[in-house]
């Protein structure tokens, strides 16, 4: 169990703040990277952030089959997200909420605010979003036992069991010594990004063709405010697994006294140096995205699996390299 | 691949053996012949690359005569010959039995198998045949493989390098006895059965105007 | 004088490869078969002296294997000779499939020849692991041109399923070469080699676990290229597709170096103390290979595949003998030589038959005796010495085989032994019966006479098989009795 102290807690809590506020620009940098790769002038990069704010002035209009379920996914899907993200340590210092095992209830809430889009996206009774839902269903059902097979191997990789002490924590001794390790699942876990944000070689989020889309048909009918918090939950979750990505793929160099766990004594300018270093990772993993999804075509859906199991044979490779 | 200092020759020696095994996984995963070849030279010249990483004797020009010998053929002159034997047949995709999911997978379950293989061996008296033993034996698995799964005879013959690769891999630590005349004529003899092999195919092109085994359905009882 | 073994090949090989007449090339090849001869019989007065023991060594198996392997390769090249003259150059019709097809060229194939005799030779002149392996690796790519010498469809097929499982068995008893390395990589002896001698005389200091697993690959390996079941199934192939002469040639020759690499194994096995872990191992395959070879001789149409499978039974009993103590080993190693003997010479014959009757299938091959004068009698003998029948050699072998097995106290084994070789000897003998008696089929007109370069061979391979039943000379039972001690007294 982490003691926090009254200087890192508000550093945690700075941190969280600067993920919620910081998140939508992800979308953002994807776009302005393909379109500077197709050679186009491209969106603005804060046209998220003008979305949502021209969204939440206006009125959501609800489909007369709809229930409630239809209008607690939005609000569920960012709570959601909100508390996983609470439970990520970002730049050095521990997460603002850590327990033993929350490297399993973070992939569990990802799961419920996906289950709630589900039950919103059947609600509707359309037969689009039922397509929808099937098909993120399938592609989750494969892709969550491989996110928390690669917690596991980073739990066991450190003998720890809170998120915090298994990234934020990873010393720069541990990772110089387990590094093919850590890039292995670095690896995985960008496919899944992919995969969970519906990004191109596995859905293209662009399309207007409702028959090959698997997210944006599940949101279809949802407008105004209720659609706001739809992407910015969505914005969330891409920055959750940048979070996590970018905690494995470079070690940290243990300020703040925090890989030692003895000493409260750090100083700014070390977290400033961490959390700057991390922010950057994450900025750069979103531009590796546009890369990616200028590169490629989107995949047929039966080949969807096929990058799955890539996913997941990185995961094992990993997870064999550990062996002794 | 773990509990080695970052920059030491062994530290590099785990690398090279990583990389030679995700070379095995890709090679399972490839369903272009330009991408086999191209990944059997990669893998043949990380081969070649190791007898510099091993070698411990005192003469420093013998390890690089030897890795110069076997990056030159395994690297670089046998994926020439293929290259040049697919160069002589028609385009044709790959269609193997059995799909390169399946492939993978069952290339993950071969290297695990060598992993408990080699703690089942136990230790030898030079450690290091213990450190190649699980990614030459997964090598060896993923050329056994590929033979099997794949259709057309060009892709039987990768299969055949990729095996060879992984015993190459097995015997690379007696470079630190300085006796590999054995080796050498070992070489040369997968040299000319490569060559051998690929006129075979050519002939087969010519005579079945395919290379698809599944046309030599003729002799059986 | 091993030098000379295995350059005076050698060397033809190349020069007949540019040699552009007919004639001198052929002179060359009987030249050199029949020199060959010589020198491997002159082993048997002077011992040959090795310029490095490590390398090169001839001890009692190899002087067998050697001056069979000449043997054969002699009695092969005076048939080649009849067999070059009565094939007929350019574009012919396929009797089986109806497509033309060619020969290839015959320089190309003598040069082959000559070239699997080198690596024969050198097979059985060396005990060093490696160098045993390097040769038996070449006797396969030098013999996979031989069976593509008729230039069809089904040999392609027969030469790529050859050479693509031999290639992969032998890589596979690489990998045991290596592991064999490994297991007696020792801290007395770092630098190792990997002779015969040296293993045994290191036999103290192995790790077991690699040694086994060593095994295993390499009895695999060379079972493969021993044509042992399962993994026989190349041979009915090569062996039905093949030209005569090369068939006698694999049979006869090929066998026996593979077997003679699992020979050496089993030396370095029981020196090390795991001979009960590899006699078990040897006789399991060993009653495979003749199980599947009693299912699938019984009711076979084609008497040149018959006459394969019958080579993966003969195999299986050389393991059964191996694996079943010293004196069953010299019944085995009686065994090997007149398998190769008889078969040689069968196949031989069954290339006449070929010939004449255009046809492979056993029953439409009616009234032999009649038709061929001198070949059927010699195929109908030849029939019933490889099937084991009293006054040839192969009685002899298989019945001290036998006692070896009982004088262990294995009842059972025994008992399966017989019932299989009962198996086989019927279903082999039904359907010659057949082909030897009864009209000639309309269309084929019986022959007066016939070539004596491809009958005479025949005859002298079936006069030793005889021989070798009825007296056999004191001094070859010795050498017999110093082959099989080999394996069990180190």
């Amino acid at each position: 169990m982490i003691k926090p102290y009254p200087a890192q807690y508000c550093a945690s809590i700075a941190c969280l703040l600067l993920s919620l506020l910081l998140a939508p620009l992800l979308f953002g940098i994807i776009n302005r990277v393909k379109a500077k790769v197709a050679g186009r002038q491209g969106r603005p990069l804060l046209q998220l952030y003008f979305d949502i704010n021209k969204l939440l002035r206006k009125n959501s209009v609800y489909p007369q089959t709809s229930t409630r379920f239809f209008r607690i996914a939005p609000v569920a899907g960012v709570a959601a997200a909100l508390a996983a993200l609470l439970m990520l340590p970002f730049g050095g210092v521990p997460a603002v909420l850590s327990f033993p095992g929350d490297f399993i209830v973070m992939p569990a809430l990802l799961a419920f605010s996906r289950y709630m889009l589900i039950l919103a996206a059947l609600d509707t009774g359309s037969a689009f979003e039922g397509m929808g839902a099937a098909r993120e269903s399938l592609f989750s059902a494969m892709a969550e036992p491989i996110l928390i097979f690669c917690l596991m191997v980073l739990a066991y990789a450190s003998r720890e069991y809170s998120l915090s002490l298994i990234l934020g924590g990873l010393p720069a001794t541990l990772w110089l010594a387990e590094w093919p390790m850590y890039l292995l699942l670095a690896i995985a876990l960008f496919l899944l990004l992919l995969v969970e944000n519906s990004r191109i070689p596995v859905d293209d989020p662009n399309t207007h063709l409702e028959l090959t889309m698997i997210h944006e048909v599940m949101i279809l009918d949802h407008s105004g405010p209720d659609l706001a918090l739809l992407e910015y939950s969505a914005s969330l979750k891409l920055w959750i697994f940048c979070l996590i990505i970018s905690g494995i793929a470079i070690p940290q160099a243990g300020v703040w006294g925090f890989a030692e766990r003895s000493s409260p004594a750090g100083s700014f300018p070390s977290f400033a140096l961490e959390a700057g270093t991390m922010l950057l990772m994450i900025l750069c993993i979103a531009a590796l995205v546009g890369c990616v999804e200028s590169a490629m075509a989107r995949l047929r859906l039966e080949r969807v699996p096929q990058v799955l199991t890539l996913a997941g044979s990185f995961a094992c490779l990993a997870a064999l390299s550990l062996w002794r | 691949m773990s509990g080695v200092p970052f920059f030491s020759s062994m530290g590099w020696l785990h690398v090279i053996l990583g990389f030679i095994v995700l070379t095995d996984l890709s090679l399972l995963a490839a369903e272009h012949r330009r991408v086999c070849i191209r990944l059997i030279a990669l893998q043949g010249m990380l081969l070649g690359a190791l007898p510099l990483l091993m070698h411990t004797g005192e003469t420093a020009i013998y390890p690089w005569v030897v890795a110069a010998i076997f990056f030159g053929t395994k690297g670089i002159l046998l994926p020439w010959l293929l290259w040049r034997t697919m160069k002589q047949l028609p385009f044709s995709a790959m269609r193997p039995y059995v799909g390169s999911t399946v492939c993978v997978l069952i290339g993950l379950c071969g290297f695990m198998l060598s992993l408990w293989l080699a703690g089942r061996l136990g230790l030898t008296f030079n450690a290091l045949f213990s450190q190649v033993f699980p990614t030459s034996f997964t090598t060896i698995f993923a050329g056994l493989l590929l033979i099997v799964t794949q259709r057309t005879a060009l892709n039987q013959i990768f299969g055949y390098l990729v095996l060879e690769n992984g015993i190459y891999l097995l015997n690379v630590p007696m470079i630190q006895y300085e006796n590999l005349w054995l080796e050498l004529s070992i070489l040369l003899d997968i040299l000319v059965g490569i060559f051998v092999m690929g006129i075979a195919v050519l002939h087969i092109y010519r005579v079945f105007e395919s290379t698809d085994v599944d046309r030599f359905a003729v002799l059986r009882d | 004088m091993f030098i000379a073994l295995l350059c005076l090949p050698f060397a033809a090989a190349i020069a007949s490869w540019f040699i552009p007449t007919d004639a001198p090339r052929r002179l060359v090849l009987l030249t050199v078969a029949g020199g060959e001869l010589l020198l491997a019989l002159s082993c048997w007065i002077i011992p040959p002296i090795s310029f490095n023991e490590e390398i090169f060594q001839l001890d009692a198996m190899g002087k067998l294997v050697l001056t069979l392997t000449t043997l054969l390769f002699f009695v092969a090249s005076v048939y080649a000779v009849g067999y070059f003259r009565s094939e007929t150059a350019g574009v012919r019709k396929d009797f089986q499939q109806g497509l033309h097809f060619s020969n290839a060229p015959e320089a190309t194939f003598t040069a082959c020849l000559l070239l699997f005799l080198t690596s024969a030779v050198l097979v059985a002149i060396t005990r060093h692991f490696g160098l045993l392996w390097v040769g038996i690796e070449t006797t396969t790519l030098v013999s996979a041109p031989l069976i593509y010498f008729h230039r069809h469809r089904r040999s392609l097929e027969a030469t790529w399923k050859y050479l693509l499982i031999c290639s992969v068995g032998i890589a596979l008893a690489l990998i045991g070469n290596v592991l064999l390395d490994i297991s007696v990589h020792t801290q007395e002896r770092p630098a190792s080699s990997m002779s015969v001698d040296a293993l045994i005389l290191n036999a103290g200091n192995i790790y077991p676990g690699w040694f086994k697993a060593a095994f295993v690959f390499l009895f695999i390996g060379y079972g493969t290229k021993m044509g042992v079941a399962p993994m026989h199934t190349w041979l009915p192939d090569a062996h039905s597709e093949a030209p005569s002469l090369v068939s006698a040639l694999l049979s006869g020759a090929l066998l026996n170096c593979a077997f003679l690499g699992i020979f050496r194994l089993f030396q370095i096995s029981t020196a090390v103390g795991f001979g009960e872990f590899a006699s078990s191992l040897l006789l399991a395959f060993g009653f495979l290979s003749m199980l599947v070879a009693a299912m699938f001789i019984v009711g076979q149409g084609d008497f040149k595949r018959m006459l394969a499978y019958s080579s993966v039974e003969h195999m299986g009993i050389l393991l059964i003998a191996l694996g079943s103590g010293m004196e069953a080993a010299r019944g085995g190693v009686l065994h090997m030589i007149n398998h190769s003997l008889a078969k040689a010479a069968l196949f031989l014959l069954a290339g006449n038959i070929l010939a004449k009757y255009n046809t492979k299938s056993g029953h439409d091959v009616t009234g032999l005796a009649k038709t061929l004068p001198f070949t059927g009698p010699l195929w109908l003998a030849g029939i019933f010495a490889i099937a084991g029948f009293p006054p040839f050699g192969l009685f002899i072998s298989e019945y001290s085989v036998l006692q070896g097995i009982l004088r262990q106290g294995n009842f059972w084994p025994a008992l399966l032994y017989l019932a299989l070789l009962g198996i086989i000897f019927v279903g082999m003998i039904t359907p010659i019966l057949h082909m030897c008696q009864g009209k000639t089929p309309p269309g084929i007109r019986p022959a007066r006479t016939e070539n004596l370069f491809l009958t005479v061979p025949s005859f002298c391979l079936m006069l030793l098989v005889l021989s070798l039943g009825i007296m056999m000379p004191e001094w070859f039972g010795e050498a017999l009795d110093l082959a099989a001690a080999l394996a069990f007294k180190p």
